[in-house]
């Protein structure tokens, strides 16, 4: 497993030490960060990041088609959530112990609630909220300027405040 | 059906019910303790709740984490016998604390910042839009509208934007005095206010003069009561005539029949989204829009404290802090401190379901809250005690249970202290290790003696497939040292909130009458096995 990994980010990307990547993956040309054990699996095929991603504590990431798993931008993966699916657009939130599963793919600017879950084969729309214990569904207003400063302010604070506290894995910086 | 779990329900004695209908049933009254001790043995005792027990149906059935216990009538009360008062009304999300006098106008909701969103119900947060435009440059709405108001209300759970409604704020406090105006402007408020305008002579004119004008004023349901008593006297003796004095009344708003309308746009809808669901229509009755961009924040229902007081004797037995944000109890008679608490326990490889017509032994664990040390006297319906002469009774006098043998009915358990906790930590870590008591106390069916609690072990043979449970007479007493200690109830030291309320009222157990020193009560519990599988 761990001869097949292979991993390329950009110079800026911060991975603590406990990151547990394996396979195929490549990290966009932005300030992503990736928490202490949160778990990047490119099982079957390659999983790809775009810039300014957020990867929390015991998240995991998997992808289990052969088909590249395709992230966008500015997306957050809170603690403790599960994302396999087959692509991700920009600016989605999965919220702490959120689940996408099985063959769904996500447009921008969606949040999948605490604890709510996908449908199987979902296709979620542009700014689409699951929220609430039945997973019910809504779409929000569009992303404000606001809203997206505040992410690359989360950003720099992690970037800053996580280096202090956690060794950070020295990855290849050829992207 | 889910396969019935075990249990151990207290019964109350109700006395609202049980005394009326003629049937005594004192069976947890203070008796002499030199009558009992040879008369609980002897007799068949009498089961208050007959002998099919209903659990399901019995009101006076409860877990014992439900009960009070009445210091004054020493007896065990169930929520049916306590008598509820507000003590205060508070808002759960700022936990301010409403005056009484406004909890009316205020229309029994937090009349500062809070609100809950009209999607999901959660608490909204208020959000500043920073210095940055608002909106993404080139959206048109910014020129229309220059004066945007900076703040606006947010659900963090479902995304909801008061903004989407066109609510915003000028100043991110009293938010519910801003959004006043178009609350007053809704047509179910202004038509209120006429209502109450148009009978306020007449209310007025019929209210006692001892009658304060807020009903809500009252804190006691006593003095309420009273009053109710008063206002019926008061009609009786002749302004009942004067009812009919009051002139028609026309409504002042009238709204358009819009049904056609909302069917209409039913029948068109294309996605469910836009469409409100019950819970959200039930949040704002007055309407009940089908339309989820006509839900409104509501503001949040305020709270109330309450305290409980014995419907017998009238005494307190729950008082709970006034302040909102204080969880600590002035007064907690909670039967948990008072009577022994009884739970169950399998022997080692033996596992549920009983089996029909197999004998199992079980173990009853008693543990003992009081600071003194009880002896306690076990009896059921239908026994065959291993000391008494009582041979097993007849079959056509068999109880649909089945049959219970209680292999020690009495024993003793020790009292508690608080360092009991922290032995057993210390000197036993495991379990395991104390689970092999000497043979010796086996033979008196005795499983464990330690600390403040004595299993006991019964064995039951279960007659019939279904629930298996079995009523339990619990006969308790203890020689009180403590002759003489007030009441306990009142003590009211302020400040630390955050000590053992727990342990609290320990101590302070019962004894109001000196010259008696052995104290001697009883109850009934019903102990449910769970299934009899054949
Ligand atoms: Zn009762
Ligand atoms: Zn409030
Ligand atoms: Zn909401
Ligand atoms: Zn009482």
């Amino acid at each position: 497993m761990s001869s097949r990994t292979k991993i390329k980010a950009g110079p800026k990307t911060v991975v603590c030490q406990e990151a547990d990547l394996r396979g195929e993956i490549t990290i966009g040309n932005g300030r992503t960060v990736l928490h202490p054990r949160c778990r990047v699996v490119a099982e079957a095929g390659p999983i790809v990041f775009g810039a300014n991603n957020i990867i929390e504590e015991n998240a995991v990431i998997f992808n289990k088609n052969t088909a590249p798993l395709v992230i966008g931008d500015d997306n957050v993966f809170e603690v403790g959530c599960y994302v396999e699916g087959l692509g991700i657009g920009n600016r989605n939130v999965i919220e702490a112990r959120g689940r996408l599963i099985g063959t769904t793919t996500v447009g921008n600017n969606c949040v999948i609630g605490s604890a709510c879950t996908t449908d199987l084969h979902e296709k979620m729309e542009d700014n689409t909220v699951i929220y609430g214990s039945d997973c019910s569904r809504r779409t929000q207003e569009e992303r404000n300027a606001a809203q997206a400063s505040l992410h690359l302010r989360h950003l720099e604070y992690l970037r800053e405040m996580l280096p202090k506290y956690n060794h950070l894995k020295q990855l290849p910086t050829d992207v | 059906m889910q396969p019935a779990t075990p249990f151990v329900y207290y019964h109350c004695a109700c006395p609202d019910f049980f005394q009326t209908s003629g049937r005594s049933v004192d069976a947890s009254g203070s008796r002499d303790a030199a009558n009992d001790s040879s008369s609980a043995s002897d007799r068949q005792p009498y089961v208050p709740f007959g002998t099919s027990i209903a659990t399901d149906t019995d009101f006076s059935l409860f877990p014992l984490s439900r009960l009070y216990f009445c210091e004054d009538c020493h007896q065990i009360r169930c929520p049916s016998c306590v008598q509820d008062e507000v003590i205060s009304y508070y808002c759960p999300n700022c936990l301010f604390e409403v005056p009484t006098a406004s909890v009316k106008s205020e229309k029994n909701r937090c009349a500062r910042n809070c609100f809950q969103c009209p999607i999901c119900q959660n608490t909204l947060s208020v959000v500043a839009n920073p210095d940055i435009p608002p909106k993404e440059p080139g959206s048109p709405e910014d020129e229309t509208k220059p004066s945007v108001n900076p703040y606006h209300l947010f659900c963090g759970v479902c995304r909801w934007d008061s903004q989407e409604v066109g609510i915003t704020f000028e100043k991110p406090t009293s938010l519910a005095m801003q959004l006043q105006k178009s609350e007053d402007a809704s047509p179910d408020i202004k038509e209120f206010d006429h209502l109450k305008e148009h009978f306020e002579k007449f209310l007025r004119y019929n209210t006692p003069q001892s009658l304060p004008t807020s009903f809500l004023s009252l804190s006691s349901s006593g003095s309420f009561s009273k009053m109710g008593y008063n206002t019926s006297m008061q009609n009786r003796k002749g302004n009942v005539a004067r009812m009919d004095d009051v002139g028609e009344y026309k409504a002042s708003e009238h709204i358009p029949h819009g049904d056609m309308d909302v069917m209409d746009n039913l029948i068109n809808i294309q996605e469910d989204t836009t469409v409100s669901n019950l819970e959200q229509r039930f949040n704002q009755v007055y309407d009940q829009p089908y339309d989820t961009n006509q839900l409104k924040p509501q503001r949040i229902h305020l709270r109330i404290k309450r305290s409980k007081r014995c419907r017998t004797c009238r005494h307190i037995l729950i008082k709970p802090e006034q302040k909102a944000q204080a969880t600590r109890f002035k007064i907690k008679l909670v039967a948990m401190n008072y009577i022994p608490n009884i739970t169950m326990q399998m022997l080692p490889r033996k596992t549920l379901p009983l089996r029909q017509n197999v004998p199992t032994q079980l173990i009853l664990k008693f543990t003992n809250p009081l600071y003194e040390e009880i002896s306690v006297t076990l009896a059921t319906p239908q026994q065959h005690q291993t000391k008494g002469d009582q041979v097993d009774a007849p079959e056509d006098l068999r109880k649909p249970w089945g049959r219970v043998t209680l292999l020690s009915p009495h024993f003793t358990v020790g009292a508690y202290n608080e360092t009991i906790e922290y032995d057993d930590e210390l000197l036993y870590g495991k379990p395991s290790a104390l689970s092999t008591p000497a043979a010796a106390t086996w033979e008196n069916g005795v499983y464990e003696k330690r600390n403040n609690y004595t299993s006991i072990l019964i064995e039951v043979v279960p007659d019939y497939e279904g629930d298996f449970k079995f009523p339990l007479l619990v006969n308790y007493s203890y020689k009180s040292d403590e002759d003489q200690l007030d009441t306990g109830g009142y003590e009211d030291e302020d400040g630390d909130d955050d000590d053992d309320e727990g342990g609290q009222k320990r101590s302070q157990t019962l004894e109001r009458q000196p010259e008696e020193r052995t104290k001697t009560y009883s109850f009934w519990c019903v102990v449910g096995l769970g299934e009899v599988v054949q």
